[in-house]
């Protein structure tokens, strides 16, 4: 195994990882780890190194380990991204700086508070909103939706709440009350929910002093976020959205109606005389 | 009230003070306009031009519009701009009376001058 290890190993690596105690320090400090290169590595996998072999005090969030949970977001040689989804041969350099997600607090190390994130995102009523209550306290069949209707908001639904989006946005570093692009993605994805009714609900929130016309399109966060959701573009198409209902020129939506029930059809084909009949 | 209604606004004045500038300045290059086309006028910028202009009711008019139209415009654009600085709390929360307060003020000064100008 050792020697596995061995020949897979090309060369060092530099690890700067910023350290932060609160309860010890006062402001942050980079540490410096020399770690061995292996083909293929992610920045995550070098953090598990340092975390296994060389210094058990590091905290950093992780979970899933491949793109999907979005709790390794952080800024990696100035860029926010997840650490398991870059290799360092992407980076292509041998010292790597890697510091907790800016425009968040931190906890400990690499670990931001992602409190802010959450509470912006439940502000925008990230849920299904429906007139017909009873249904929704005791559903009896599932809401219809066509493939057309799905692909109206299929790629903003991608989200993983990684938070990287708002860590990248320029009007979230001066601003800590702007809604910030997840939010306001996750505003325009259930707004173009066919299943929906919470349009006028979320517009009165998102077009706020803070909100959606803060943006200036810089475009920072579509290019951070590691889904391919584009939160810039759903921030434009939500722009518009709200400029409609303005203007009165938004069309009154019908909300997806229940599915009816199944229909008892009789098999296409005759069942074998062979098969074993309940006794 | 929602912001889309300012930025509704902004979005009008915009255009408006467009085609109100481009009013303005082919009048006070209006002998250009004019020379070229081989016809001799007094120049605009001249005092009795200046006050030709200033005693009619349509331009008095026209340029309180213009005025009122820029400022908005102009401080809105500002004000947003501004909101994203990291003001102490109490400066931030009233930004927007400060920007109406100097909206005001300049209106009321630039109209005062305009019509003081009509009525002489």
């Amino acid at each position: 195994m050792a020697e596995k290890e061995k020949s897979l190993t090309m060369g060092k690596l530099t690890f700067r990882v910023q350290r932060y105690e609160p309860t010890r320090d006062e402001k942050t400090y980079l540490q410096e780890f020399v770690i061995p290169f292996t083909k293929g590595m992610t920045v995550l996998d070098g953090l598990n190194y340092i975390k296994e072999k060389l210094d058990n005090t590091l905290a950093f969030r992780v979970s899933c380990r491949m793109g999907i949970c979005g709790s390794c977001g952080m800024l990696i040689n100035n860029f926010p991204c997840l650490a398991c989804h870059i290799t360092v041969e992407e980076l292509g350099k041998d010292v790597i700086e890697i510091k907790s997600l800016p425009n968040y607090g931190i906890i400990k190390d690499l670990v931001p508070d992602l409190t802010p994130l959450f509470e912006k995102h439940k502000s925008i009523r990230p849920y299904i909103v429906r007139s017909d209550s009873e249904e929704m306290e005791e559903p009896t069949a599932e809401y219809t939706q066509s493939p057309q209707a799905l692909e109206e908001y299929l790629q903003f639904s991608f989200c993983v709440k990684c938070g990287l989006c708002l860590a990248a946005c320029p009007t979230s570093a001066t601003d800590v009350l702007f809604l910030g692009p997840q939010s306001l993605a996750q505003a325009y994805r259930y707004c173009a929910d066919s299943r929906d009714e919470g349009m006028r609900e979320r517009t009165a929130i998102v077009d706020s002093g803070h909100g959606v016309w803060l943006c200036h399109l810089a475009g920072a966060c579509s290019e951070a976020c590691p889904k391919g959701v584009d939160p810039a573009l759903a921030i434009q198409l939500l722009k518009r959205t709200v400029l409609a209902q303005t203007l009165r020129l938004q069309k009154k939506k019908e909300a997806s109606p229940i599915a009816p029930p199944p229909v008892e059809e009789k098999p296409k084909l005759p069942v074998p005389e062979f098969t074993a009949k309940p006794s | 009230m929602r912001q889309s209604y300012f930025r509704l606004l902004q979005l009008i004045t915009g255009v408006a003070v467009f085609f109100l500038i481009a009013v303005h300045i082919t009048a006070l290059r209006l002998d250009d306009f004019a020379g070229g086309l081989g016809v001799h006028i007094e120049e605009p910028t001249s005092w009795g031009s200046v006050m030709d202009r200033a005693t009619s009711a349509g331009w008095a008019s026209f340029y309180i519009i213009l005025l009122a139209v820029a400022i908005y415009h102009a401080l809105y654009g500002l004000r947003g701009v501004l909101m994203e600085l990291p003001w102490p709390p109490v400066i931030a929360r009233s930004l927007n009376y400060i920007m109406i307060g100097i909206g005001i003020v300049v209106f009321g000064y630039g109209s005062f001058i305009a019509l003081n100008a009509y009525y002489s």
